[in-house]
């Protein structure tokens, strides 16, 4: 008898299943649902808030104090070359009105730090502290200190999932910093690792290369480090090479990370400047 | 037969606690359902009892918890207890061993059913990672039915 119970739930599940795939309808629900969730969610968080105080309150004054001029001299450091970038930045600008291209924007941002790593083996995917109250949207480029983490797939009421590059479901057009050929970098499940997908054999692709976001995809910004390339190997008769590269990003490692406000990620030139005349 | 519930769905709340605790990516592989863990104790030591409502109502959280599709987790906790309703007196009968063997090919079917529903969605790699959880719940098991399982069949 409870079987059968659980056999019709079994199959009511399926089609729960394929509503959530096909409609809209269980996106709201599944938003509210998540308010359910918060108190759990930040009682299991409980263990990691006390274990960080503690490992705050336990260092040494000596301790403290070197960090503090550690940051201090780091500090200094940035604002110095902040001070060369602003005039960098405004010679850009003045370059290319001379061009006729539109302005770049700064992009706005906002700090944000990691709750979870799935716990799902084979996807590579964290939970970070902003969600829906802080204005997160679907498709929001994450970055860290280093270089482009991912994007926002899920966003709850406060707090959200992201996909990170490493993920196989991942993909980001991407270019060689030194000479601008184009790929596209495919994450390939494990952390440190991504693969670059329809390099002609006979591109201009090195070890070392600093591969920069593109912007191509009209998602992530252009111009964010992406990965390095860490080996091109070569096959007589195949059309293209393979290529791998480490991301720049510290995928396994940061804990605090950007999400990037900005609505025209992709810059794209003046079509005047692209296209051909008829 | 109600204080009995009354624990079981305590210790299925504080393992849903459990699972939501975040750990580092190195421990995450290893990390196990607790919830399903739980679930199978409570049909095997008593059956019938089990809230079909508590069920479907965890399983729905768990599938907001982890961004599965809504509807993922019911069905293949609900797969699990179907496979195993009916057959708790031949399982008490079971070795230690036997019975670990035979938690390990549960979860692996979970973890299966799961990977299998989102198959065409989310076009994840099948790996051979899924061996993993299975392994670290058959290992708890005989701790689990000791503590938990033993305790209620002696109160029957």
């Amino acid at each position: 008898m409870q079987g059968f119970r659980l056999s019709i739930i079994f199959l009511l599940s399926m089609l729960l299943m394929w509503a959530d795939e096909n409609t809209q309808l269980l996106k709201t629900p599944r938003y509210y649902f998540a308010y359910v969730l918060q108190p759990v969610n930040q009682m299991a968080l409980l263990p990691s808030v006390i274990g960080n105080w503690f490992e705050l309150s336990a260092q040494s004054h000596d301790t403290l104090m070197q960090q503090n001029s550690e940051l201090k001299t780091r500090n200094l450091v940035l604002d110095q070359r902040i001070q060369r970038l602003i005039s960098l930045e405004t010679e850009n600008i003045e370059l290319r009105e001379l061009l006729g291209a539109s302005e770049r924007i700064d992009d706005s941002v906002l700090s944000t730090e990691i709750i979870t790593v799935d716990e799902d083996p084979i996807s590579q995917q964290i939970m970070i502290n902003r969600g829906g109250s802080d204005k997160v949207f679907v498709g929001q480029p994450v970055l860290d200190a280093k270089g482009l983490m991912g994007q926002v797939v899920e966003v709850q009421p406060n707090r959200s999932r992201v996909l990170l590059i490493a993920d196989s479901n991942h993909e980001i057009p991407v270019q060689v910093n030194r000479n601008g050929v184009r790929a596209i970098a495919v994450g390939t499940g494990q952390i440190d690792q991504l693969k670059l997908i329809y390099v002609p054999d006979t591109a201009d692709i090195k070890q070392g290369d600093l591969l920069v976001s593109s912007g191509l995809g009209m998602r992530y910004p252009a111009g964010y480090p992406v990965a390095e390339v860490t080996e091109v190997k070569h096959f007589a008769g195949q059309a293209y090479a393979r290529v791998s590269a480490k991301p720049s990003a510290a995928l396994g490692q940061s804990r605090q990370f950007l999400l990037v406000f900005n609505q025209d990620a992709a810059h794209v030139p003046d079509k005047s400047l692209w296209q051909e005349k008829p | 037969m109600s204080s009995r519930i009354i624990i079981f769905s305590s210790l299925l709340l504080l393992a849903f606690l459990l699972q939501a605790i975040p750990v580092s990516s190195m421990v995450a592989e290893f990390s196990i359902s607790w919830v399903l863990l739980i679930t199978i104790i409570w049909q095997l030591s008593i059956p019938r009892s089990l809230p079909i409502l508590l069920v479907i109502f965890l399983g729905l959280l768990m599938d907001v918890q982890t961004s599965s599709l809504l509807g993922a987790h019911v069905a293949s906790l609900s797969l699990i207890l179907v496979l195993i309703s009916g057959q708790q007196k031949r399982f008490r009968m079971f070795s230690i061993i036997q019975q670990m063997v035979m938690v390990f090919i549960l979860v692996f079917i979970h973890q299966l059913a799961l990977l299998l529903m989102t198959w065409g969605i989310s076009d994840k790699h099948f790996s051979l990672s899924l061996w993993q959880p299975a392994l670290i719940s058959s290992l708890v098991w005989p701790w689990l039915s000791v503590i938990i399982l033993a305790k209620f069949q002696r109160i029957r």
